[in-house]
């Protein structure tokens, strides 16, 4: 698993497919499904052991990169990895100290409902913050909207776009992380 | 993965969790994120004629973050500005015995003592010659 995730450089190019963050589901289905013709096991039905292992990595790719695509978030950040703004391993440089404390504060009362053992209350948190979420991705959608009409140049404001998107990535990843503890405490 | 004894006996007992007012002039206040796995710490100093008299934390994470910051805020106390600003990641994670997919925890609290440093010295400018005045003799 960790080392296909390596291999994946590009799941738009394994699909053939433009990178771009809008993607019709249709042309998905179907570039998967067209590349998914050669890699068939039916074709290597009679081939050797080499040739078959391969397509059956290739198909794992294939179906990875597909995976990746048609998830909305998963899909801006490969193509925000391809761009040079991958996901931090460590330290969070993109999230303003006012939305790490926003955050903070969520926590705590997220912790206190748990210990405390408020169904009603976190359930209303869950809700609340699956809707924050659905808000932040479609401001991603609209970020790269506007990166669409930016002169691939213009790298200031490419990158202050990228910038922007990387933020909005991570602060999706902080809801969703808190929701996550919520579902674990809900009966 | 098993915790070290160390990591455990913070996480159970947690040292000097909770809030300096983060307002006051002699408080410095790092807060810091991990989009990775969705932590956050928190770490305050108090500072009287360039030592840290107090250190506080408030983390949510796992309990290699939680220790990294309990740690921290230990060795925090007692310590000079610029003694502080010397602690390293690699101390935390090998006081703590951090394997590797965790060092990111260490780094993180050391990103949180410099944030917290930074915003003491903002917060006072002159507090780099302070600390120095009295080796100035007239």
């Amino acid at each position: 698993m960790e080392a296909s995730m390596l291999r994946q450089a590009d799941p738009f190019a394994r699909l053939g497919l433009l990178r771009a963050f809008r993607v019709v589901e249709g042309d998905l289905v179907e570039a998967h499904r067209a590349a998914s013709l050669r890699w068939h096991p039916d074709r290597f039905a009679l081939a050797g052991e080499a040739a078959r292992l391969q397509a059956e990595d290739e198909m794992a790719l294939l179906n990875e990169a597909f995976d990746i695509l048609k998830d909305p978030i998963r899909r801006a950040e490969a193509l925000l990895t391809l761009e040079g703004f991958r996901k931090s391993e460590t330290t969070d440089m993109s999230s303003s100290p006012e939305f790490l404390m926003e955050m903070m504060e969520l926590k705590e009362q997220v912790a206190e409902d748990i210990r405390e053992n408020r169904q009603e209350a976190l359930k209303a948190k869950h809700q609340e913050m699956m809707c924050l979420e659905w808000d932040e991705i479609d401001r991603i959608k609209t970020a790269f909207d506007q990166l669409e009409a930016v002169a691939r140049t213009d790298n200031d404001t490419r990158t202050r776009i990228f910038r922007q998107i990387r933020a909005l990535l991570n602060q999706i990843n902080y809801l969703r992380k808190t929701r996550e503890e919520i579902s674990r405490a809900l009966i | 993965m098993a915790y070290s004894d160390k990591v455990i006996d913070h996480y159970n007992n947690p040292r000097n969790v909770g809030s300096l007012n983060k307002d006051s002039e002699e408080v410095g206040t790092g807060i810091v994120g991990a989009p990775e796995c969705g932590d956050v710490m928190k770490l305050q100093i108090q500072v009287q004629d360039g030592v840290i008299t107090d250190a506080k934390f408030k983390t949510f994470g796992c309990g290699s973050a939680i220790a990294s910051s309990s740690l921290a805020t230990e060795w925090l106390k007692g310590k000079t500005v610029d003694q502080a600003d010397q602690i390293r990641n690699t101390d935390i994670a090998s006081e703590l015995a951090l394997p590797p997919v965790k060092i990111h925890c260490s780094v993180l609290a050391e990103d949180a003592i410099k944030q917290a440093i930074a915003d003491f010295k903002n917060k006072n400018p002159s507090s780099a010659e302070s600390v120095e005045s009295p080796a100035t003799r007239s």
